[in-house]
This record gives C-alpha cells, structure tokens and sequence, in this order.
C-alpha cells in the first residue's frame, strides 16, 4: 500500500487554505501549512534510466512553535506525473523541524525532516501489470523565505530536497535491489500563524 | 590488383596463445603467413554450377584462430574486388559491430576444430555455408512491461556466429551447431563464449507448426552428441500440407508452415557443474530452401518443389514467393539450387533474449570443454578460451533482448540453397 495517497489527497484539497511556520507568532502555538509546486524525481538504481521527471508537487504540513526560531512539526508531500500511459508518483510522511536563524530581522528559514518515503509507478489502463512500489525512509533537507501576509498569515517560496535510503523496488514477486529516489521541491506555500 | 585480406585477429591473442608473433602486420593484426596449418574448416567450400568465385578467392577470406589454424571468416555473397559470386551468405559484415574491435574476424570452425583435440573420436564438421553472422549495436533491452520499460534502461552490443545451416537434412538429427556469442551492456553484463551448442535432443527435431511433436529421423553425428536444452523446430511435411497447401481463397501461412526456430538454451558451467552465464537465443529462417519429408530417400524436402505441387483435394501453394522465384509460373521446375528460388535461406533474424551471469566469483577467463562445459581457471587439452565478466548480473526483473535482423535481407547477386 502506498500511504501517501491518502496524504496527497488531503493536501491537495487544504494546499489554498493553510500557511508554513510564522516565526512572529508565540511559543507554544500551532502552525499550519500547505504548499504547491513543481517536483523533480528521479529513481537511481543500476539499471535505472536516471531521468528526472516532473510534475505538480504538494506539501500539507502541522506542527508546534518551540520558540522563535525552532518550530516542529509532521508533513506530507506528494508528487506525481503521468506519462505514456504510466503514472508515477511519490510521497513522503517527515517528522520535520524549521529553524529561522534571525527571526526579527530576515525571515528566511531552513528546513530539515526525516521520515517515510514511497514511490509507486502503474499502468494506467493495464490490470494484468503489477505496479512497482518502493518503500524506505529519507532525509529532507530545504530553505524558504516567508513573506508576511496580515497578523497571521504567510507566504513562502521554498525549495527542498529528499534523498532517499536504497530499498528493493518491488513488482509482484520481483525485487530490484538499491533502488533510491531523490526528489526536489519548488513551490509556495501559504502559512497561518 | 592486390586483395585485402581480412585476417585481423588481434595479435595480443596469439601471444597469448603462446604463439610467435613474427606474422603481426603493422596495425597489430596477423597475417595468414604466420599461422602454424590449416584448419579441417579451410578449403572445404567448392563452387557449384552459378558461382564464378574461385575456392582460391574464397580462401583469401581468412583468419588465424587462436589455436594458430587457419581458417575461413565473414565474407560477402560478391567478392568486392572481382564481382565474382560465392552463391552463399554469411549474414551481417561483422566489421559493423561495436564487438568487433574485441572480437576481430570470427574464425569459422574453430570450436569444431577443438572438439577433434577433445574427442578424436567424435568428430563434427559442419559445412561451409551454414556459419552465419548477426550483430546489433546498443540494442535497448527489454523489460517485460510498460510500467518496467519506463524505468529502466540496458543497452547492449551484441554479435554472433551460429552454423545454422537450412539446406540439407544435417538438422534434422544433429544437434551439435558451432555457436560464437558475444555480448557487452551497459549494466557489465559482458561474455565472449565459443561453443558447440546442444540445441535439443539428437537424432530429432520438433515440428515448427506443433512443438510438441517430435520428429524421430535417424542417428546423430556424432552418435554420441550430448542433449542440450532448448529445441530445433524445423517443418515437416505436415507443416507444410496444413499451412502452405491450401485451399481456393486462402494464403500459405509461411509463419507457421515453413520457418525454422533453433532455440537454444546454454549455459556455461565448471568442472563442479556451477552454472557461471546462461543464454538463450533463437535463431530463426525464414523461408528456408527444405523441410522434412520422410517420403524422400534422403527425408529432404524442397520448398520450391511445393510451388508445382498440386494435392489431390486441390489444395496448392498461394504465395508472392512462389509467383516471383517462378516468374508469375513461366519457369518450369526450378531447381532449389537456382538463384531465382526466393527459397534460400537469407532472411534470418535472432530473438536475444536472456543473458545470465553468475560468476561473480571470477575469474573472467575459464576454460571450457567445447560443450562449454567443465570450466576451469587453466587451460587444458581441448579447451576453448571464454571470457565471462565478474558479477552477478541478476536485477531482480527479467531483462531480455530483442529481435534482430529480421527486416534485413542477407542475400546478393547469385545467391542460392544450399546456403
């Protein structure tokens, strides 16, 4: 099973509605984002064709402020292309953390999460063919920079990058051994609080 | 004018064949001078009635094997240099190959040439004509699905040498073909193997239209021939009256009432039995020049025959190939040895498929009976040289290569059964 169906699903119906990490905000408060923007992802492996492939990418994230510059927090991204007649698609479930260095001065942000990682590519109109899936953990590493939108509300360019653990790709029965995906980010996202 | 010879066999292989290098030509390649004999392989070509070349120019086609031999390689149905016709065809000019700056000329006969050192007393030549040449460079392999085909990308160089001879009656008990198959992907999958391939059980061959029916004919030369995997689909007479001999209305089905597939499946293995590559290729002709017809004195049926043939219900032969080898009928009984029969095996092609190595232990270099059995790190009397790359080259999902050859035509001027 690919869990982040279920995650992409939600973001995309909350991506307008929620914002990334306020740094203005108090400790102790919730923040809420949600992101769209292009994804880059590419699978690696021996055999690999090695192409990086693009399409929308979406990140629905939620969490707690530590103080004014560390904020924690879970986040699901998803990603996905169609073509040829094959969807891929990707997604991450991270534990994350934001740190914002000068937090009344300039709000740029860094970015750091760690968690589940899954691809899945299928035919589209073909039952008989098992699809591939691949499941590991990865490392989220990004910068953004937060523009103030009102007392509550943000928006956030940012731009991340996922490198994932060698796993097997699995189809069926069959396993191609160290299979990792990398996977880039660029997009914005609107914040509250 | 002064004939180009082909005798490039690098001259690091002869020394390493431990032989003199005093016949090394200037671009590294050796010189028929140097080589110590002749090969049972060289010199057995004659012209018939059509061909103008002589054995004399067909002998300049020429290679020193790595025993030091001479012997026969690759040449085109017309001699470049005098016009003259050699009434066969030995496939695609290897020259082409990205393999062949590794491979060089293939020398003809050589793994039949060994097998005599190995078993005096199981000698198997086979005839000239039969070796044929296929290659392929950056062949993108194949992955099973879409989905898989989407992902993933191998390409390899692929080029081989198989006897596969479709003129005469050799196949229909012999089993043991001289195989040269060379591979190199971009994944490190890479062997050079020389063999004599087992393909099927000697003494018979399965019928092309129904391969479960096997075709007993006769003893095997030699009478010891091994079985080996695979299988030699070859028409029989009942192929031939169930899909060429037809009714009013309906076409002859050449498909699958006259093509051969020689499908083999090999492997290479040590002196314990440990499998290091396995592969499986078919070789596959169409329109071959005979079929099996047991009411024959010699069970050769001839497929231009089937052209005249009218059966008692009626039934006949209603194909373009037969309208042109006859000229729409206005030439009476053509023989099957007449350039003008379209039934002369030149259309041939090679389904890849599968290439296994397990040898990830190394070393690269075995030495193996000319069965390509027996494998040993040392050579020894009557062993053939195989190079087989140091990996495991398992993915985890089948890789297969594809068709080759198939929309290419290998026949020229003259060009004629038996081929």
């Amino acid at each position: 099973m690919l869990f982040p169906r279920t995650a992409l699903t939600a973001a995309v119906s909350l991506t307008c509605a929620v914002g990334p990490l306020s740094a203005q905000q108090q400790p102790g408060g919730i923040w809420i984002t949600g992101g769209i923007g292009a994804g880059l992802t590419r699978v690696h492996c021996e055999i690999c064709q090695g192409d990086r492939k693009a399409g929308p990418s979406v990140q629905l994230g939620i969490g707690l402020r530590l103080n004014q510059e560390l904020a924690l927090g879970g986040e699901a991204s998803g990603w996905r292309k169609n073509e040829e007649d094959i969807t891929s698609s990707a997604g991450t479930l991270l534990a994350v953390i934001y740190w914002h260095p000068v937090p009344d001065k300039v709000r740029y942000f860094l970015k750091g999460g760690i968690g589940a990682v899954a691809y899945k590519a299928n035919a589209n109109e073909d039952e008989d063919t098992d699809p591939f899936t691949f499941n590991t953990f990865g490392v989220q590493l990004g910068v953004g920079y937060q523009f103030r939108l009102g007392r509550d509300f943000s928006l956030s360019p940012y731009f991340t990058f996922m490198g994932s653990l060698s796993s097997d790709l699995e189809q069926g029965d069959d396993r191609v051994p160290d299979v990792s995906l990398t996977w880039i980010q660029l997009g914005i996202a609107i914040g509250w609080r | 004018m002064k004939r180009e010879l082909v005798f490039r066999l690098p001259c690091i292989s002869i020394l390493a064949s431990g032989l003199a290098l005093t016949g090394c030509t200037t671009d590294g390649t050796v010189s028929p001078e140097s080589a110590s004999g002749l090969s049972q392989s060289y010199d057995v070509w004659q012209p018939g009635p059509e061909d103008t070349c002589t054995p004399e120019i067909h002998n300049t086609y020429s290679v020193v094997g790595p025993d030091g031999l001479l012997y026969p390689t690759w040449h085109p149905p017309v001699d470049p240099a005098t016009g003259c016709t050699f009434g066969h065809d030995h496939g695609r000019d290897p020259s082409g190959s990205d393999l062949f700056g590794k491979v060089g000329p293939i020398p003809f006969g050589y793994a039949n040439q060994i097998l005599d050192i190995y078993d005096p007393t199981t000698p198997r030549h086979e005839d000239h004509v039969g070796h044929k040449v296929e290659w392929e460079n950056d062949m993108e392999m194949k992955f099973g699905d879409a989905v898989a085909t989407s992902l993933f990308s191998v390409t390899c160089d692929f080029l081989t040498k198989m006897h596969q001879g479709s003129h005469s009656k050799d196949a229909f008990t012999n089993n043991l073909h001289e195989l040269s198959y060379h591979i190199r992907c971009s994944d490190g999958t890479e062997m050079h193997v020389t063999i004599m391939t087992t393909i099927g059980t000697p003494g018979e061959f399965v019928a092309s239209c129904d391969r479960d029916r096997h075709v007993t004919v006769g003893t095997a030369v030699p009478a010891s021939s091994p079985a080996g995997g695979g299988k030699r689909a070859i028409p029989d007479r009942s192929c031939v009256e169930q899909h060429i001999l037809v009714g009013a209305g309906e076409e002859s089905n050449f498909g699958s009432g006259l093509r051969e597939s020689w499908e083999i499946s090999q492997s290479i293995r040590t002196e314990s039995g440990r499998r290091l590559a396995s592969f499986n290729p078919y070789f596959q002709v169409l329109f071959p020049s005979r079929y099996y017809d047991p009411s024959q004195p010699d069970g050769v049926g001839r497929s231009i025959d089937l052209c005249y043939e009218i059966e008692a219900n009626g039934d006949l032969a209603r194909a373009e190939e037969c309208e042109e080898s006859t000229a729409g009928y206005t030439i009476p009984d053509l023989l099957y040895s007449d350039s003008r029969s379209l039934f002369n095996g030149v259309r041939r092609f090679v389904d890849i498929n599968s290439n296994t190595i397990t040898n990830e232990d190394g070393p690269d270099t075995w030495y193996t009976d000319p069965f390509g059995k027996n494998g040993r790190a040392e050579p020894f009397a009557g062993s053939i040289k195989q190079t087989i790359a140091v990996m495991n080259n398992d993915r985890g999902i089948r890789i297969s290569g594809p068709a080759i050859g198939r929309d290419r035509n290998y026949g020229g001027t003259g060009t004629h059964s038996p081929n």
